[in-house]
């Protein structure tokens, strides 16, 4: 019985299998051209484009497609052209430290572009180092991955959106009484939030309280809400993803009758408001990019691009970050000049002064930018550009 | 029993050589340069699978108890392998790299193994589904539970994770200390199998009832066999931890227990052979696969599905290989296909009796 069983359960685990390799499948366009001539930078790439993550994957991956054509048609980087080896990560540690080891042991890649997700970011972290080979991680967050020696990242860490956000509620919105709330069973909710507790009361705000979920995808926050409405609170941080503020936090506080601000991470890009629209006025998000910004002039070029070479799509997040890292790379190539090896790469991309479609920042000492954050506040359902903080 | 020209001890002697000669191989292969490092990290990783494998092989195949928590043992292993790396460097203490990394690497070994005893003496009273929920149920604890330790990374069991990767811990493994650790494993791993308690628990997994008329204190015996698999299942554990350098809890999910169980049906459930061929098999299968880009996970699960179609028991079923016995057949040749005649016979003669008792049993 335990062996047919066993059989079974293979056969179900391959199924499963085989369900992850068909989302891989909609991966659609790769490029994975390793010729390695002598007029090419090949710049590697690791991307989780199956598995759970691989939506974030494939719109990096199409970040990084289009900012090497656009580097291409315009001559290229120091008279050499560019190209892409992309390596699939199924956002696995042990995947991803392979892939890595590929790329570095292909002497032509002269910097690495990825991993996806902050697990695997911290799997090649200590491979980068002892491969010398500079790697900028466009999305990967969390903050336990800090070296500062090979590995860099293109957005802001969680703890510096907390940061923020808190900040904003003092300066912009000038509020005195603030409330907390967050899922403790999750990195980026917790630990974005003990943020904005700390620089809070830093900049004098009263948190007059904290709650919690155990998780970050629960569905019930009643009992929580009715707290920070008896607190007398004007302004709730929520830190959760869009799958949860959107159809249960926002409208059980509004519910309940909490009409003071609630403001997010930017795990709120893509809140769904259709039912009522009106409920999701007076709250704000922070995130990487806007669409709206016209502060930035490099937002509308990237837009028209990234609409010509996808179908008319508009470029989310993960794609605006992943089309930076390129240019950060191209960047540190210029600057390196014509004799660029892996150690002057990393060195020039320490010291970069850069300017793309996320913002204009420079990179601390542990290789994370001190970037600007852009503030979204919704009206009548759709996000709309309000503010850049400046870093 | 078939005479062989080997005695024991010869045969002992032609098996040593016969490692050795893999070893002299091996070595010759990573220093003359024909492999990079990314196929060493591949071998690596291979390496860990076997170990792996073939003490999944043991609850699964010998013992005839499917389990499912199989990468939390792993991961307990692993952490304690990183944590006790990581306090051996803040205390200063300099030590043999070799001696460090096996230091670390048998304290996984043996933490995962008092584990395994905690988990098995309730866990083992279920068989067959119940005891693969239950199995599953112990691995997602162990995940949760490392997941919330403050010093692995989390912010404590009331607190809430912060499940942050434990990071920067010594990579000291050595590909050629981590064969000879999975060349001692599997040893082991056979010969427990080929020994009187081996022979006792293949007698629990044919029928327990009458293992248990014949004298046999099956408890204790299943135990011992759980807290060998989770032996092993931590030692391969503490390998990963010093060569991956960061972990994450995720790596005691099942779905990555499921991925040694099929590697240990793929590779038919009792062999050992089988589980070391499918190990490395599928451990390098989804590499070779990469020209296919995007279509190579698919290309992978439709090798699989294939193999579970026209090979269900397995690519080597029970079968072993015997170098000993290979030479006997180098050295009477006639006598090959008649044994193998009569072993076809009798393993006829053999699934249709199984074949029967599991009829019985439905």
């Amino acid at each position: 019985m335990t062996a047919k069983f066993a059989v079974k359960l293979g056969t179900l685990g391959t199924a499963f299998a085989m369900l992850v390799g068909m989302g891989a499948c909609s991966g659609g366009s790769m490029s994975d051209s390793s010729n390695s001539s002598s007029d090419t930078y090949v710049i590697g790439s690791i991307t989780t484009i199956s598995g759970a993550a691989a939506a974030y994957g494939e719109a990096e991956l199409k970040g990084f497609n289009l900012a090497i054509s656009e580097i291409n048609k315009a001559g290229g980087v120091n008279g050499k052209k560019l190209s892409l080896q992309n390596l699939d990560d199924k956002g696995d540690a042990t995947e991803a430290s392979n892939a890595f080891n590929r790329l570095s042991d292909n002497s032509s890649v002269i910097a690495v572009a990825g991993p996806t997700i902050s697990s695997t970011t911290a799997a090649i972290t200590p491979l980068a180092d002892s491969a010398k080979l500079a790697t900028i991680a466009p999305a990967a967050t969390s903050d336990s991955i800090e070296t500062g020696n090979y590995v860099f990242r293109a957005c802001f860490k969680d703890s510096y959106q907390g940061e923020v956000a808190a900040k904003f509620a003092a300066e912009n919105l000038k509020v005195k009484k603030v409330a907390v709330l967050y899922g403790t069973g999750d990195a980026y909710s917790s630990g974005t939030a003990q943020a904005f507790i700390k620089t809070a009361k830093a900049e004098g705000l009263d948190v007059v309280a904290t709650e919690n979920s155990s998780s970050a995808d629960a569905t019930e926050y009643s009992s929580q809400l009715q707290k920070i409405q008896a607190s007398g609170a004007e302004f709730l941080y929520a830190p959760y993803y869009y799958s949860t503020a959107g159809p249960y936090i926002i409208p059980q506080a509004r519910s309940l009758g909490f009409t003071g601000v609630i403001m997010g991470p930017d795990g709120y890009d893509g809140l769904q408001t259709s039912e009522n629209p009106s409920a999701f006025n007076d709250v704000y998000y922070t995130t990487h990019y806007s669409p709206d910004d016209t502060s930035n002039s490099k937002v509308a070029a990237f837009i028209e691009s990234y609409k010509k070479a996808n179908n008319n799509n508009d470029p989310n997040t993960f794609a605006a970050l992943g089309y930076d890292t390129i240019y950060m790379i191209k960047d540190a190539l210029e600057k390196a000049g014509k004799d660029a090896s892996r150690e002057s790469v990393r060195d020039e991309i320490a010291k970069l002064n850069f300017s793309g479609v996320t913002g204009s920042f420079t990179l601390d000492k542990t290789g994370s930018p001190k970037k600007s954050v852009i503030v979204l506040k919704e009206e009548d359902g759709t996000p709309k550009y309000l503010t850049t903080v400046k870093a | 029993m078939k005479k062989s020209i080997l005695s024991t001890k010869q045969s002992y002697i032609i098996c040593g050589l016969g490692i050795l000669a893999l070893f002299g191989a091996f070595v010759g292969i990573c220093e003359s340069g024909i492999i990079n490092s990314y196929d060493k990290s591949i071998l690596m990783v291979a390496c860990i699978a076997i170990i792996m494998t073939t003490s999944l092989n043991l609850t699964i195949g010998v013992l005839g108890q499917l389990t499912l928590g199989c990468c939390g043992f792993q991961a307990i292993g692993a952490y304690t392998a990183a944590l006790l790396s990581k306090s051996i460097m803040a205390a200063h203490i300099s030590m043999d790299p070799v001696a460090q990394f096996l230091l670390c690497m048998l304290a996984g070994g043996v933490v995962a193994c008092i584990f395994g005893v905690l988990v098995g003496i309730p866990a083992l009273r279920l068989r067959g589904d119940y005891l693969a929920i239950i199995t599953l149920g112990f691995g997602e604890i162990i995940r949760v539970i490392i997941q919330n330790l403050p010093f692995a990374g989390g912010m404590g069991l009331s607190q809430g994770q912060a499940g942050q990767a434990l990071i920067g811990i010594s990579r000291l493994a050595n590909l050629y200390v981590v064969f000879w650790v999975t060349v001692i494993s599997v040893m082991f791993l056979f010969m427990f199998g080929r020994s009187k308690y081996g022979r006792a628990v293949k007698s629990i997994r044919d029928d327990e009832i009458a293992a248990s008329a014949s004298g046999l204190n099956t408890t204790y015996l299943k135990v011992l066999v759980f807290a060998i698999s989770a032996f092993f299942a931590g030692i391969a554990g503490g390998i990963f931890a010093q060569y991956i350098g960061s972990l994450t809890p995720a790596m005691s999910g099942w779905l990555y227990s499921i991925n040694y169980v099929i590697m240990v049906v793929f590779g038919g459930m009792g062999s050992i052979t089988g589980s070391i061929v499918s190990a490395i098999g599928l451990t390098i299968l989804p590499e070779l696969l990469r020209a296919f880009s995007d279509y190579r996970m698919l290309v992978y699960s439709v090798a699989l599905v294939l193999v579970m179609i026209f090979r269900p028991q397995g690519i080597f079923g029970s079968w072993e290989f015997s170098l000993s016995r290979l030479i006997n057949r180098i050295f009477y040749p006639k006598k090959k296909t008649k044994s193998k005649d009569m072993q076809a016979k009798k393993n006829a003669k053999l699934e249709t009796v199984e074949d029967t008792k599991e009829d019985a049993h439905e």
